[in-house]
């Protein structure tokens, strides 16, 4: 039986200190989380991709059954008992939801099921008064939030973002694309207020925007410092301090845990310090991180392999401060972003470039459908237009009784050597 | 059932290359049911909606990952082995995860009839035309964005085509689309007598046929044929009265019409892309042609959109207005591995059934092979078995 299955996984080791610190952000976050709720103020679960600024401006505390789940991926209830993340998908999958669904969606609906929400790592996601979600990324979110807004019998609300097609990277929306979602901007306020009764104040919203951009400032020189060879911050220390970024954006907490991760990567810089002592490749981690096993970013360190660039999660530059209508400025920020493989495609091969890939391993991540759907033309392109080999590893985000073990060791050994060989015959590994 | 449906049905290649011999027209592929293909019928271009083998894959499989959608995979496989050669274009809506990443996909590995024209890095006489389908169907500014869309479409069509698209050629494509609609509601009103006037099968036949046809053509003939059924009192085969819910039903998929009235059961309604949400919502001719083909657009009922009802129920409202006064027994979903938005609905539209309709609910996931379907033969036979009691 699958649910039998012993799977050998850990946590990784990150070079950073502020990354290390990372995780008593979010429980601290999570314990504002109950404290605001017990105060009687309102709570809202949401995604990744709704402009987080507006929850701040409007009072409400966010909770984010992705990131929730991500969460529940590495945590156990006692020590010898199943991670969370699986006890929860098992609920959803007793009930009718299929294993091919998201992992996201599968845990975090088994949590919703479960009955009570405090029977949860972090006691869980408080109790919400509303749901918002987007379009942005993929369907699954559509469906999934209003699945949970049935069962719980709580308010939806969802952002349409326009999935635009065009080539290059960026490109301004167009008048009615911006109309569009503008008035979808109002809604949110709108219905926000209707269930609150806080009443939208653009002081307020300009006053988390301006945080929120000076954080993603901050974020975007941390992604130019990480270019440096050797690389000071690699993808363990990238993916365990992206909550603050987004799920945080438009507080002073984010901004200050930032400017000191900024501080320390300039630091390291300063000194020559690596990831590790000799840093032989760079690697590129291509999709959301296998969360229960992050100890694999670790796992090419004793041959000299660091992973240096991860895409996902980071933050694109923003169009300039609107203060004089900032929802105009939100809408421009929000589409402006391509999401085809027209778009990402290119994007990720001048990354490469930039962070100097020798190699990338591809999160060949069987339930999210957005991540998976682009991987083997990213290979292909990878390969074709960088000679850049690379390895796909095939398993859920979430949940542990999609990975094999020995099969990934047997792939990523194999990939190390490619590359290692490549080394030895003095070719160069750095695009 | 009527020799012309079944040909379409049956060997839907051969007869679209055959009308397009004959009238010397051009044809245009499309994914999914929420395709604005009223504007290609305007613009005197016959839409076919684009369906896959059920075969192996022969190429797909370098380009699109396992983990997805076959009915997809294998229509992009059809199109890059060359069978869907006598295309003058393909339109690709924002409907769903995959068939999104299909803009992709087709336009860089499918071969096109004719060269790009390149002017400054952009191609003036696109291939492939992407609809950026909203993902959420109502809400105040919904309409004017889409309108919108609808018109930047018909735009690239006509710089395509180099014709203009008239407002007087959109109004009779919409009366053309109506008339068509108003005989297949007939037909689906025939099958709510007991026995139906004609089995799930025969309509499917009908329906798919619908998809491949001029609506004018197909109209005329469903009303011929509808007519002498009606006057000759036809009626399918007595069985359990099955709604039938699920993913792309092509000639692939569709052997589960055979299988359920092979095991004593008669599909007399459904939740299908090719079934009811292919012609239920009529188009309305007092508005600009436009936006009455937007507002019938938008007002498809495809599982993978949103509403702005602070619980949305939209899906199941369309499951209840299709299965009501059908006299339902039993439900059948039948959806394909990997999709998403099926999967994800699933637990609540069959506990609404149950809670409320108090109607049984057999789950079948399909991987699109005949094989597959086949496998599912016992299990449906236990499943009506249970109804019969």
């Amino acid at each position: 039986m699958e649910e039998e299955k012993q799977v050998v996984t850990k946590g990784s080791q990150k070079s950073l200190e502020v990354a290390r610190n990372a995780w008593k952000f979010i429980v601290q976050d999570y314990a504002e989380g109950h404290a605001h709720k017990k105060a009687g103020k309102p709570v809202v679960w949401s995604c990744a991709l709704v402009e987080k600024e507006l929850y701040h401006a409007m009072g409400l505390h966010p909770f984010y059954p992705e990131q929730f789940a991500a969460l529940c991926a590495v945590r156990r209830k006692t020590p010898d008992s199943v991670k969370e993340a699986v006890r929860f998908a098992r609920i959803a999958e007793q009930a009718g939801y299929s294993s091919d669904l998201c992992g996201y969606e599968r845990v975090s609906t088994g949590f919703v099921l479960n009955g009570d929400l405090a029977d949860a790592p972090l006691d869980g996601m408080a109790p919400p008064d509303m749901l918002v979600t987007t379009s942005s990324v993929c369907d699954v979110r559509l469906k999934w939030f209003e699945d949970m807004a049935q069962r719980l019998n709580v308010p939806l609300f969802t952002l349409d973002r326009p999935e635009r097609r065009f080539d290059g990277i960026m490109q301004y929306p167009k008048p009615h694309e911006t109309r569009y979602y503008r008035s979808q901007l109002e809604d949110l306020l709108s219905f926000i207020t209707e269930i609150t009764g806080t009443k939208y104040d653009p002081d307020r919203l300009n006053e988390c925007l301006d945080w929120g951009y000076k954080t993603n400032e901050l974020r975007l020189e941390i992604l130019e410092l990480r270019k440096a060879v050797p690389s000071p911050m690699g993808c363990a220390d990238g993916f365990a301090t992206m909550y603050p970024g987004m799920y945080c954006s438009g507080t002073k907490k984010a901004y200050e845990f930032y400017r000191a991760l900024r501080d320390e990567v300039r630091g390291k810089i300063k000194a020559g310090k690596g990831q590790i002592e000799k840093e032989k490749f760079r690697l590129l981690w291509y999709g959301i991180p296998t969360w229960f096993n992050m100890g694999i970013f670790n796992y090419f360190e004793p041959v000299g392999g660091v992973f240096a660039y991860e895409p996902a999660y980071n933050p694109h530059p923003w169009p300039p401060r609107n203060p004089k209508d900032p929802l105009e400025e939100i809408a421009l920020r929000t589409l402006t972003i391509g999401s085809t493989m027209s778009t990402t495609i290119p994007a990720l091969l001048e990354q490469c470039r930039e962070y100097k890939i020798a190699g990338g391993v591809l999160a060949y991540l069987i339930t999210c459908r957005a991540i998976y759907l682009p991987s083997l033309e990213i290979r292909r392109a990878l390969e074709k237009e960088l000679g850049i080999p690379s390895v796909l590893i095939e398993c859920d985000l979430v949940d542990e009784r999609t990975f094999s073990e020995g099969q990934v060791k047997t792939r990523m050994d194999a990939f190390a050597e490619q590359i290692l060989k490549k080394h030895e015959s003095g070719k160069s590994l750095n695009n | 059932m009527h020799e012309i449906f079944a040909r379409y049905a049956e060997n839907r290649h051969e007869a679209v290359k055959k009308w397009k011999q004959e009238t010397g027209k051009k044809v245009f592929g499309y994914f999914c049911c929420l395709t604005p293909e009223e504007i290609l019928y305007a613009a005197d271009i016959l839409p076919v909606r684009i369906t896959g083998t059920g075969e192996p894959l022969q190429q797909a499989d370098l380009h699109v990952p396992p983990n997805s959608c076959a009915f997809a995979r294998s229509c992009l496989d059809a199109g890059m082995r060359g069978m869907y050669d006598y295309l003058d274009g393909v339109v690709i809506p924002n409907s769903c995860d995959i068939i999104f990443n299909m803009e992709f996909f087709w336009r860089t590995l499918v071969p096109r009839p004719t060269k790009p024209a390149m002017i400054a890095g952009v191609d003036i006489k696109p291939y492939v035309h992407y609809i950026n389908y909203p993902e959420k169907i109502t809400g105040r500014e919904v309409v004017p964005y889409y309108v919108e869309v609808l018109k930047n479409f018909k735009q690239d069509l006509e710089r395509s085509l180099n014709r203009s698209i008239t407002d007087d050629d959109l109004a009779r494509a919409v009366s053309a689309y109506n008339q068509d609609k108003s005989q297949m509601k007939r037909m689906y009103e025939m099958r709510k007598s007991d026995p139906a006037g004609l089995s799930g099968y025969e309509a499917w036949q009908i329906t798919y046929s619908s998809l491949l046809m001029p609506k004018d053509k197909h109209a005329g003939i469903l009303k011929g044929y509808l007519d002498e059924l009606e006057s000759n009192g036809h009626k399918a085969p007595e069985g359990i009265r099955i709604y039938l819910s699920g993913s792309a039903m092509d000639q692939v998929n569709a052997d589960i019409y055979k299988i359920i009235e092979e095991s004593g059961g008669q599909v007399v309604s459904d939740d299908l892309c090719v079934g009811t949400r292919s012609f239920w919502y009529p188009l309305n001719e007092e508005l600009p042609p436009l936006e009455a083909i937007a507002r019938r657009s938008l007002g498809t009922a495809c599982p993978r959109s949103t509403v702005t009802a602070r619980i949305p129920e939209n899906r199941w409202t369309h499951l209840l207005n299709t299965a009501k006064d059908f006299n339902i027994e039993g439900a059948i979903f039948y959806v394909l591995k990997c999709c998403d938005a099926r999967l994800g609905e699933f637990p609540h539209l069959r506990d609404k059934l149950k809670t409320e309709l108090d109607i049984p609910v057999l789950f079948l996931e399909g991987d699109y092979t005949s094989e597959g379907v086949e496998q599912m033969r016992s299990r449906v036979e236990a499943f009506i078995e249970m109804i019969e009691g």
